[in-house]
């Protein structure tokens, strides 16, 4: 229920203790970058709480592009931009390559820094990659009004997307793994 | 790792919902005292708390505790951040912390929040605060007065700082500016 609420309602249940943190992750909403942008905002948190936390911060790319403060984070991942389909690499693609610096380097924690509405999801996938978490109070809720990612413009249009990439994370991995092979072929350009 | 917990106040339900206006945590000296405070290496932070404009304790208290508390932790806490230091750290006797400033301290003496200002001081809070400074400034309300007083009259070995002109600590309620090298000089002078 409380992926459901996170993303409908933008509700989550921050939890854990700043004291515990190994890994700061921030994870990008939309594709804005200016400053003000929700993913300025958003790499300025995982920034601030890597220094408060004495942490490592690992970044998707698009929040490298958006901060500024100078303080560059120990690990930039970049990924194709998902598109609506939901193919290219995604939040559980940075996951992915966070969890593996992590493994390198025995980490346990991490500190998750998304988008409100995205955090539910963001976590859920995090902890099924066997990452122990811990989520701030207060992250951004804005939406990207001019982002190139539709679903992310706005509240009415993230909604039922979200929905529908819920109930398909919660498929059985060969079902999921099936569709996912379908949904790669048919986006290929011909 | 030496740090910094700084605790905003209250703001009106209006100031808080106008989008025009930053948010409590980011709003009047906090950035400013952050930056400062991480140009001489102490990792500061600045937690939002939730519904800031409507005080409840218990909801404070397990934000705030998401942060790292050591007996080499400051703390800079403005208005009802003060109140919420003062009550948690009067019924966590055995926390010790570096030093403490309070700025304009505030209590919900009309009992408008609630139990929020429902608890007993801890005589002995001193001792386990190495500096406990009290920042007023003769320009602001009654109320604040008031509380200064009952504080420095609790705590005798509390210090003191009495200056004019600076109305709530507020931007636009007398303040003029972030800048803010009182309290620079409360929270690091040896």
């Amino acid at each position: 229920m409380s992926l459901y609420r996170a993303a409908v309602y933008g509700e989550y249940q921050y939890h854990g203790r700043m004291a515990d943190v190994d890994v700061v992750v921030g994870l990008a909403f939309g594709t804005s970058t200016h400053p003000e942008s929700v993913n300025w905002h958003l790499a300025e948190t995982a920034l601030a709480r890597g220094h408060s936390c004495d942490a490592p911060v690992i970044l998707e790319g698009t929040l490298e592009q958006a901060r500024t403060t100078n303080s560059p984070p120990a690990l930039v991942i970049d990924g194709t931009l998902t598109n609506s389909a939901g193919v290219g690499m995604g939040a559980d693609g940075v996951l992915k390559e966070a969890k593996e610096f992590m493994d390198e380097r025995g980490m346990r924690t991490a500190l998750l820094i998304a988008q409100a509405f995205h955090i539910g999801r963001v976590e859920a996938q995090a902890q099924s990659r066997g990452m122990e978490t811990v989520l701030p109070f207060g992250l951004p809720r804005a939406f990207d009004p001019e982002s190139e990612q539709w679903w992310t413009t706005k509240q009415s249009l993230w909604i039922p997307r979200e929905l529908i990439g819920l109930g398909f994370i919660k498929l059985p991995a060969p079902i999921r793994n099936g569709l996912g092979r379908i949904l790669m072929t048919s986006s290929e350009p011909a | 790792m030496e740090n910094a917990v700084i605790l905003h106040g209250k703001p009106s339900r209006e100031r808080y919902l106008n989008p025009a206006l930053p948010k409590p945590h980011e709003a009047n000296w906090f950035p400013w005292i952050r930056q400062k405070l991480g140009e001489v290496g102490i990792t500061a932070v600045v937690p939002p708390l939730p519904k800031p404009y409507f005080p409840v304790y218990e909801d404070w208290k397990r934000v705030f505790e998401q942060e790292t508390v050591t007996s080499k932790t400051r703390f800079a806490c403005h208005s009802a951040g003060a109140e919420l230091f003062l009550r948690w750290f009067s019924s966590h006797k055995d926390v010790a912390v570096e030093r403490a400033v309070l700025v304009a301290p505030y209590a919900d003496y009309l009992g408008k929040y609630g139990d929020f200002s429902q608890y007993d001081l801890d005589p002995d809070l001193p001792k386990r605060v190495g500096k406990l400074i009290v920042i007023n400034s003769k320009d602001d309300d009654d109320p604040i007065q008031r509380r200064t007083r009952e504080i420095v009259e609790a705590f005798p070995s509390a210090e003191l700082i009495e200056v004019d002109g600076y109305g709530h600590f507020r931007i636009g309620h007398n303040m003029t500016g972030p800048e803010f090298p009182i309290l620079l000089e409360a929270l690091t002078a040896s």
